[in-house]
């Protein structure tokens, strides 16, 4: 074989009669040798107002230090781009992508750069304890999610106050549902907003412990707890009338359309989803199409204590060694470079020495005080799962629910076959067969 | 010479003793032989080095991946029992076929009936429109139907339709859901329909066209009715056309998955799900065995079906030497050929009216999809997801488009399909006359191997071309999606070209090498002039594709280039909110390709059909 260099020269060699009239082509060939100050290409799986609100900052990175940046949106393919890439030898700079697990998976392959440990240090252990293999840790926590709240519409709740246990709301939904006043809207279409519902719901079982021991990777999917988990589930999704337009819409409908069937169309009464439900909000409230004030109250728990807090986040990773992409890590890490995303609705930083009254007062200080306050919080349990678990499009976990809300939410089937069906494909999944 | 008559089935030609020999002219045949055997295998080098480097040798690769691989079991056939194992690839199988198979029997047949059915009207504008959608990106055509058919009525007007119907028929208020897991499918094969269905017609309008004048009113004086019209007198004739549009859709349609990623909604990802999206969804972040066996079983499938298909039409891709055939023919556009076989009187305008009606809705229906994306792109990003279609024209979604990168790709993404279309015009141009004239030892089983390599999916090969890249030192420049392309482009434009130039009349080429010509000079001055049509259809075609890619760059793009597709497809993620972006980055990124099919329309159709219909 010749060597690279003649290759590529012949190959220009060959296309360079035709590359002259080509105007597009000067910029194609000029690219080919990489300069020193290239962009940082950062991979990120936020759209819409999220996105603008990242875009923001990176102007301010840029500003700054004077490096530029590259964003790529990457939507929900983020495994298959970074699976692509890698094998293109080509990774990006940074993926700040809310997949700990994938990043353990990527770090123990040895694709990802290990990070300072000062990195991490305003961070709580839990969560750096989420992108850590053998004592090193592999990722920057950037952006922390309250994933336990139901956002609903004061009014729709009829001075019937916000439920205390997993029961009352059951019975408020069956209530509303029965009086031809569908309350739930739900953004089924998207798979995480249903992995989101079953760790809840899991989280308020048994104080969470299974939770925690099926996260540290142990095989207790066949459990009596996960099985009343997806029984729990079943007996919201399957209330008749529940969903504004049916559960085959709802299976149809992703997460921002869910929180514009309460809040824009005040169809419904409410939505389940995390903190950032209040960026969607903001949204709304500017183009002037927010019908009715949000009110929000913590996931009830199911068997008693506490109500669950399930987190996520999002987590940025160097997936190469470039200067650009430590110089980025670094800043990041600064309790100080969010502050203007902080400041609008619908983030929480991980970082601890973010100051409570960086938040937007009222509900963005409140939330983000409920997530400093927990000493315990569980991490979104599908993000962690690895091998066939894990809640990739159309796979895993994401797969395994999207299907079973299907056969319970549309009318005419018993809860029971479903519930068995979904464990049993759960069980087979977590055993790799 | 123009005396000759001009014999569809070569057997026949055979039989009428019309078949002129390539060597009686010349000098004797032996040591001619040989300089051309030579020249002709040297014409080849350009495109045999490339189809090497690009599909052969990744291809081995993966058949020994699919044995020895890494993966859950660790050699032999325990891949291929792995694979089987999951559920989920037997509904990629039965979703794959279906887009392989029916899709482009449909196409076919509908095409072939639109061309009968439009065969008096002589608007070749309107015909022109057919071009559209055939240029649009796939990413646009599925940006288009997904708000067609919204899952809400107030946004998908299909869905609004479809319920109203429904309702009469007492279902329920959210019922039918086109884009729901029952129906997805369909729907995603209706937005590829729209997308080809109009080149098939006018494909097929072009070859009837040019059946002699005559024949068909003989058959009806006989008494002859439509089926045998269409049996003994357009089929024989129709036929080539008919191999080349099932061809061409089946590549096509075996590619597709564009459409699934922008189109179907998380929930239904999985029911909508074909192979090239199995490979590329592995649960593991090594490329496994698994997927190399997945990969193979997909190509022996793939292969065969092609193969077969090959065979059954073994006269549509013809040895040009065993019959000659006249330069390319005068064609519809150019001329208005008299309508011969139309029925006199009062019948006859009455029921033109009528199909004059029936195409205008046909052609005003097409234009649905492309009229929404207009609308939705014109609205306040915020608007389509709250308002539906009650909403005030403003100019910010195109604001937003601006601020999001999407417009950086454009001239990238123009320079690239340049590079790619004129490399790939030379070296099929090339390959394709040393294989219509030259006929080198081995050229008869060009045809199997050219086909073959047209269907490898990108998707299959994509690790194992990465090896190839690596010493090459290509990998993540610009330079490997401008191979992968060239690589993917060859094999079509080879089969195109070559059945072209063996289109060029036999005595204008042995009197050029009497005169002393060498092979290019043949080439140059007597063939491609004959045949710029086809070279034109291959480089606006070639084009076109690039510039509507999303696999290569997704597959092996890098921070040095992100196609437009890709930018696009990016936005998609929560799609109702983005859809006012969305609409007006896909009318934007439409605006290329669709200039290049309208400008060359007339060359795509001519290239197309020469050396296929006669």
């Amino acid at each position: 074989m010749t060597g690279p260099a003649v290759t590529r020269r012949s190959l220009l060699k060959a296309a360079g009669p035709l590359l002259l009239p080509a105007a597009g082509a000067v910029p194609l060939a000029a690219a080919g040798c990489a300069a020193r100050d290239d962009p940082v290409e950062i991979f990120v799986m936020w759209s819409g107002g999220e996105l603008a609100a990242f875009l923001d900052t990176m102007d301010e990175f840029e500003r700054e230090t004077g490096r530029r940046t590259r964003t790529v949106p990457v939507g929900e393919q983020v495994r298959e781009l970074l699976r692509a890439r890698f094998n293109a030898n080509n990774p990006p700079d940074l993926a700040i992508v809310p997949l700990p697990g994938l990043i353990r998976e990527y770090a123990r392959n040895g694709r990802v750069m290990e990070l300072d440990p000062a990195a991490g240090r305003h961070i709580p252990a839990s969560l750096n304890q989420t992108v850590t293999v053998d004592g090193r840790l592999y990722g920057l926590w950037v952006k922390a999610a309250h994933k336990s709240l139901f956002w609903y519409r004061p009014s729709a709740l009829a001075g019937a106050g916000p439920p205390a246990t997993w029961g009352e709301l059951v019975s408020l939904l069956r209530r509303a549902a029965g009086a031809g006043q569908p309350p739930l809207s739900i953004g089924a279409a998207d798979g995480w907003v249903l992995t989101d519902w079953f760790e809840n719901v899991l989280a308020g079982l048994d104080g969470g412990a299974t939770y925690q021991r099926l996260a540290a990777g142990e095989d207790l999917w066949a459990s009596d707890v996960v099985t009343a988990a997806l029984v729990r589930l079943a007996e919201v999704w399957s209330i008749p009338g529940v969903f504004p337009y049916g559960p085959r819409r709802a299976l149809l409908t992703q997460f921002e359309e869910s929180v514009f069937e309460v809040f824009a169309e005040c169809r419904s009464a409410v939505v389940f989803e995390g903190d950032f439900v209040d960026a969607v909000i903001g949204r709304l409230n500017a183009a002037g199409r927010l019908c009715e004030e949000p009110e929000t109250f913590r996931v009830p728990p199911v068997t008693g204590g506490p109500p669950p807090l399930v987190v996520g986040g999002d987590v940025a990773a160097r997936m190469n060694d470039s200067e650009g992409s430590r110089e980025l890590v670094e800043w990041l890490a600064r309790p100080e470079s969010l502050a203007g995303w902080i400041k609008r609705a619908g983030f929480l930083s991980p970082n601890r020495t973010v100051p409570i009254g960086t938040y937007p007062p009222g509900r963005g200080q409140q939330l983000a005080a409920e997530l400093r306050a927990a000493d315990q919080f569980l991490f979104d349990l599908s993000d962690q799962l690895g091998g066939r678990l894990s809640a990739g499009q159309g796979r895993g976990m994401t797969k395994i629910l999207t299907e079973f809300f299907q056969s319970v939410a549309t009318p005419g089937g018993h809860p029971d076959r479903p519930v068995r069906a979904a464990q049993r494909r759960l069980v087979d999944a977590a055993r790799g067969d | 010479m123009a005396a000759r008559r001009v014999i569809a089935d070569p057997r026949v030609a055979a039989r009428g003793g019309e078949v002129r020999p390539l060597d009686d002219h010349g000098p004797p045949r032996r040591s001619r032989g040989r300089a051309r055997a030579g020249a002709g295998l040297a014409l080849l080098v350009p495109a045999a080095l490339i189809l090497g480097v690009v599909v052969a040798r990744p291809v081995v690769t993966v058949v020994q991946d699919s044995f020895t691989g890494g993966g859950a079991r660790p050699a032999g056939a325990g891949h291929y029992l792995d694979a089987l194992t999951d559920p989920q690839l037997g509904t990629d199988v039965v979703n794959t076929l279906s887009w392989a198979l029916v899709v482009p029997v449909v196409v076919t047949v509908i095409g072939y009936l639109l061309a009968v059915f439009t065969r008096d009207v002589r608007a070749s504008r309107v015909l022109a429109l057919a071009f559209i959608p055939m240029a649009l990106p796939l990413v646009v055509t599925g940006t288009a139907f997904r708000i067609l058919y919204h899952p809400s009525p107030r946004l998908g007007p299909a869905t609004a339709l479809a319920q109203a119907v429904a309702g009469w028929f007492g279902a329920g208020p959210d019922q039918p859901q086109l884009l729901g897991a029952g129906l997805v499918t369909p729907a995603l094969m209706s937005a590829f329909l729209w997308a080809w269905l109009w080149l098939a017609a006018v494909l097929f309008r072009a070859a009837i066209d040019q059946i002699p004048p005559g024949v068909e009113d003989a058959v009806r004086a006989e008494g002859g009715d439509s089926w045998r019209v269409l049996r003994d007198v357009q089929w024989p004739f129709l036929r080539r056309t008919a191999a080349v549009v099932f061809m061409l859709l089946a590549v096509m349609a075996s590619r597709t998955f564009d459409l699934v990623l922008i189109m179907a909604p998380g929930s239904v990802q999985h029911s909508a799900e074909v192979l090239g999206l199995y490979v590329l969804r592995q649960p593991t972040v090594e490329a496994s065995g698994e997927a190399a066996a997945v990969g193979v079983v997909w190509l022996l499938v793939v292969g065969t079906a092609v193969l077969l298909g090959a065979r059954w039409v073994r006269y549509d891709w013809p040895a040009p030497a065993a019959t000659w055939r006249r330069s390319p023919p005068d064609s519809w556009w150019r001329r208005a050929r008299p309508g011969t076989s139309r029925p006199p009187g009062r019948v006859r305008s009455r029921r033109w009216l009528l199909r004059r009606v029936a195409l205008g809705a046909v052609v005003a229906g097409w234009a649905v999809p492309l009229v929404l994306l207009a609308l939705v792109s014109s609205y306040d990003p915020i608007e389509p997801a709250t308002r539906g279609w009650l909403a005030v024209p403003t100019g910010s979604s195109y604001q937003a488009l601006a601020g999001s990168g999407v417009l950086d790709t454009l001239l990238p993404t123009a320079g690239m399909g340049v590079v790619v279309s004129a490399t790939v015009v030379v070296v099929a141009a090339l390959a394709a006359y040393s294989l219509a004239w030259l006929r080198p030892y081995g050229s008869a089983a060009a045809t199997g191997a050219l086909l073959l390599a047209a269907i490898v999916p990108i998707q299959v090969i994509a690790g194992p071309l990465h090896d190839v890249l690596a010493p090459l030192r290509l990998q993540g420049t610009v330079l490997a999606p401008v191979l992968v392309h060239i690589g993917r482009g060859i094999p079509l434009a080879v089969l195109v070209l070559r059945n072209a130039f063996g289109a060029v009349a036999a005595d204008r080429v042995a009197r050029a090498r009497l005169d002393g010509s060498t092979e290019l000079g043949v080439l140059a001055r007597v063939v491609v002039p004959a045949a710029w049509p086809a070279l034109a259809a291959v480089a606006a075609l070639e084009f076109i594709l690039v510039w509507n890619d999303l696999v290569v760059g997704l597959l092996f793009g890098g921070s040095e280039f992100t196609p437009v597709a890709m930018a696009l497809f990016g936005q998609s993620r929560q799609f109702t909110t983005s859809a006012g972006v969305l609409a007006a980055g896909a009318l934007v990124a439409s605006v290329p390709p669709v200039l290049v099919a309208l400008l060359a329309r007339k060359a795509i159709v001519a290239g197309l059909i020469s050396g296929v219909s006669r």
